[in-house]
């Protein structure tokens, strides 16, 4: 009998970016990454289990805004261009290299990197990514939870009681259309809870959520078992609280495993490096550099100096860490077990495109971590928190404290000198929202249609990666931008409802841009 | 959320902020983008030193007013501070891209073209108002909206001067229903429709808007919701059914900590944590999701990258059939062809074949490709 548990949460995320008025759009190809890199390695490591018989139980939210940009037919094209030219620029260097065998061999293995996605992509799933997850939770493999309708960091835009519960139920009713049943759990945007949000979660039927360690540390009263068990809230919705332990190990710059020599250098890509007339083809069709994906360099050491990278020496770095993750698991569960008197739950949530997109090799990591967890031990066994609920139905009643997983754990990368013009907005926004919903109800057609889209535009305003952006200091102008835009088209919509003079043309040209959520209900916004 | 983290970029102003910025811009425009990405990658740690400096934010009690956003109605005619009018800040918004936000001059250029079309976000939405937000256990984040006219009529209801008064922020700690509340009276300056006040952890606070007199006499212009901050460290509470572990060691093994420390150790270990005020050199890094975990490259001063590529090319038949070093090549329609190599030191024999469609002549040529590198020391000249 196992010791204790372990839960992956694996965060898949992006915001709303979607730009069919141009034809080539920047922002865009962080999907367009994230596909190549992440979503379709994963979908990889998945259909390797079980192919070949390997149990697995992992966490997996796929954000509604992924969700969407995943569905939607203009960007699955639009990858497909991306990943042709990918395939392209990697048939070109296949023959470029032909003088150094080291970097060939690299340069073979993105071909058959991207050829093998384009195959996934169109034969095996006809452009649908979101069914291939949504197969392996049907076959009781993955646990896919939902998030906020666009990310929006709940602590902060929560002025009116309508604009959590809108969040959290325009998600869960995304959630039921696609996976045909109710979503079991809920990533809150950023790890974002505040006491009282649990009470949205419960009327839309979700069971638990994630916070980070000190949302339950210090929770009140105090939680008996720490992190390793959930903790119910008042309105009975289990909270289950990051381990900092395992976390430390993958995340950390300093100590985690990413960071390792042979692991490949994320900071040296060919669309940089290489002669701008022979690259030019393949970055920003205004000549802006950008990256292809293709890198050649492993992180070798600190200096600037670096070794080309070896697939086969980074696979076997993966496999060791893979052990020695195991390995510190089992210990640490096994130590647990004794102290706790009940087996301990370890959770160890992460972004999803770390593994793949930053951690190039994360993939390999998990792909031997969950061959190694199901074969060469028994003291751990992977579960999902609804699993653990099964198993430990009994839990502490306790409520959380306010927290968040961001930088110094509260709401303060959403909340500085960079962005806090937008909170005067979002909330007069989410004002009107809730009272033309309240309004209007019962109306349709055009009036219906408006209140629809102005629900889209507050939403999209909302996305707390605006906020993040903005903190951060990188590509401001786009956040900003963003958060402007969403408002402006907002509150051109308040105006012309208000005043009965709707522009039907102008309100189509939204519904067919902004077109996130097609069957959103402006009515969750209604008291 | 660490898709953003990869194009940090900012860093560059708190490297070289006595360097001007046009200088900056063009300096960045000229660089080839190898070095402004090592520059970039180089800048994260640099942003994170440099936001903890930011903090705790420097507004203490005697409170300069934050660049204000939106300030729209002058609270009181006092102020002397520079603070941004929004029309400077929209003025600043409208530019098209601030240098050190971007990675090259053709960024530039491109934001430019997405700014002209928005318009302003309105001033106010006119109405009367104070709101209060939750920050962090330490600080409490206000915003407000007063319009002249109330402002008028409140100022009339204690004289109509604004002789001897002045606009306060009234914070209220209303912890306990006992009694009437506590209160700090914060001075208001400029412009300002907006502030962070400091506070304590797991206390419940409101704030007033208003107008103080010398003599006392103070007239609210609004009020605010109620918050309570969240306490920085375990609860006092305990739960009889859920007791018999130490709390100490569950609280160490779940922070991460090591196991032995008492719990007002603990408690100041995680407030430090979470204040991001741990220097172990990974930084907040270890319990956030901001930025990449991945280690970034070092940056450097002055540098210099060369490389060589070998271009071959030639024509023949169109029907001809042509192989290089044994690998067939491509003919365009003419029956010319190019062939692009990296071309690394050493020697390269590159034997070319072409042979005729009737099979009857094979003509060859073999070009012989050395390349020698030398990397002499760096001279450094006074």
């Amino acid at each position: 009998m196992e010791k204790g548990f372990l839960s992956l949460v694996l965060h898949a995320h992006l915001p709303f970016v979607r730009h069919p008025e141009h034809e080539y759009f920047l922002e865009e190809n962080w999907l367009y990454e994230a596909i190549t890199e992440t979503y379709i390695p994963l979908i990889h490591m998945y259909e390797g289990f079980e192919r070949d018989n390997v149990p697995f139980r992992i966490t997996m939210s796929l954000t509604p805004p992924l969700i969407s940009m995943l569905r939607d037919e203009l960007l699955q094209t639009r990858y497909l261009r991306h990943l042709d030219n990918l395939i392209e620029l990697a048939n070109k260097e296949v023959e470029r290299t032909r003088f150094q065998p080291i970097f060939q061999d690299i340069a073979l293995h993105y071909y058959w990197q991207f050829t093998r996605a384009k195959d996934t992509f169109l034969n095996h799933y006809q452009r649908d990514l979101v069914s291939a997850f949504k197969g392996f939770q049907d076959r009781g493999h993955l646990e896919i939870i939902t998030c906020g309708a666009t990310h929006g960091f709940l602590p902060l835009i929560s002025r009116s009681e309508s604009s959590a519960r809108a969040q959290v139920q325009t998600a869960a009713r995304q959630y039921e259309e696609i996976f045909g049943r109710t979503a079991p759990g809920i990533w809150l945007p950023e790890c974002g809870y505040f006491p009282g949000l649990d009470k949205y979660l419960k009327e839309a039927g979700i069971k638990y959520f994630l916070t980070d360690t000190h949302g339950i540390l210090h929770a009140s009263p105090r939680p008996k078992f720490g992190v390793f068990a959930p903790i119910y809230c008042p309105s009975g919705v289990a909270a289950f609280g990051r381990d900092l332990e395992s976390s430390k190990q993958v995340w950390s710059a300093a100590e985690g495993y990413p960071g390792d020599a042979d692991y490949r250098e994320f900071y040296r890509d060919i669309g940089f490096d290489l002669d701008y007339d022979y690259i030019k083809p393949y970055i920003a069709p205004d000549g802006l550099r950008v990256n292809t994906g293709i890198k050649y360099y492993r992180i070798t050491g600190e200096s600037d100096s670096k070794e080309p990278y070896v697939r086969a020496w980074a696979l076997e770095k993966a496999a060791s860490h893979a052990a020695n993750f195991m390995f510190n698991r089992e210990k640490q569960a096994e130590y647990l077990y004794d102290l706790l008197g009940r087996k301990p739950l370890i959770m160890a949530p992460y972004d999803a495109e770390l593994y793949g997109h930053w951690w190039y090799e994360g993939p390999e990591f998990l792909n031997f971590f969950i061959r190694k967890m199901a074969f060469d031990q028994k003291t751990v066994r992977l579960i999902t928190p609804s699993d653990y609920l099964k198993i430990y139905p009994v839990n502490q009643v306790s409520t959380p404290s306010l927290s968040s997983w961001g930088w110094k754990g509260y709401c303060e990368t959403w909340l500085s000198d960079s962005n806090h013009w937008i909170y005067r907005h979002l909330h007069r926004a989410s004002i009107r929202m809730n009272e033309m919903a309240n309004r209007f109800k019962g109306q349709n057609g055009k009036i219906e249609r408006a209140l629809n889209q102005a629900a889209r535009e507050l939403f999209l305003a909302q996305s707390s990666d605006w906020a993040f952006i903005m903190h951060t200091g990188t590509m401001v102008p786009y956040a900003e931008k963003r958060t402007k835009e969403h408002i402006l088209n907002f509150n051109q919509l308040y105006e012309d409802l208000m005043n009965n003079q709707l522009n039907e043309g102008w309100l189509h040209q939204l519904e067919k841009t902004n077109n996130i959520f097609p069957k959103v209900d402006y009515r969750v916004f209604c008291n | 959320m660490a898709w953003f983290g990869k194009k940090e970029k900012k860093t560059e102003k708190a490297e070289n902020n006595k360097e001007e910025k046009s200088k900056k811009k063009s300096a960045a425009q000229k660089k080839p983008s190898l070095v402004s990405r090592i520059t970039s990658s180089a800048k994260k740690k640099v942003t994170k030193k440099k936001s903890n400096l930011e903090n705790p934010p420097k507004i203490k009690k005697s409170a300069i007013p934050v660049a204000s956003e939106i300030g729209f109605v002058e609270i009181a005619k006092s102020g002397t501070e520079p603070v941004k009018s929004s029309e400077a800040r929209r003025k600043k918004q409208a530019q098209p891209a601030q240098p050190e936000q971007v990675a090259s001059g053709q960024h530039n250029k491109r934001e430019e073209k997405f700014w002209r079309r928005l318009d302003h976000l309105p001033e106010h939405y006119g109405d009367n108002f104070i709101y209060l937000l939750v920050r962090d256990p330490y600080w409490l984040y206000t915003y407000w909206e007063i319009q002249k006219d109330h402002q008028e009529r409140c100022l009339a209801q204690i004289g109509g001067s604004w002789d001897g008064v002045r606009s306060v922020l009234r914070v209220y700690d209303v912890t306990s229903n006992k009694g009437l509340p506590s209160f700090i009276d914060i001075f208001l300056q400029g412009m300002a429709s907006n502030w962070y006040v400091e506070v304590q952890p797991n206390r419940s606070y409101l704030v007033e808007i208003g107008l103080l007199h010398r003599d006392g006499r103070f007239v609210a212009l609004a009020r605010s919701n109620q918050v309570t901050t969240p306490r920085d460290g375990m609860s006092d509470v305990l739960d009889e059914e859920w007791m018999d572990i130490d709390f100490d060691k569950i609280y160490a093994l779940s922070g991460g900590f090591d196991v032995g420390k008492s719990s007002a150790e603990l408690t100041k270990m995680m407030q430090e944590r979470l204040k991001g005020a741990i220097s172990s050199g990974s930084g907040a890094g270890v319990i956030s999701s901001l930025g990449s975990p991945v280690r970034m490259v070092k940056k450097r001063g002055f540098w210099f990258i060369l490389d060589c590529e070998l271009i071959v090319y030639g024509a023949t038949e169109p029907d001809a059939t042509v192989t290089l070093q044994g690998k067939p090549v491509k003919l365009r329609p003419d029956g010319t062809f190019t062939l692009r190599f990296a071309l690394p030191d050493g020697k390269q024999v590159l034997d070319a074949h072409a042979y005729s469609a009737d099979g009857v002549e094979e003509r060859i040529i073999t070009p012989i490709v050395e390349r020698c590198t030398e990397r002499p020391a760096p001279v450094l000249k006074a």
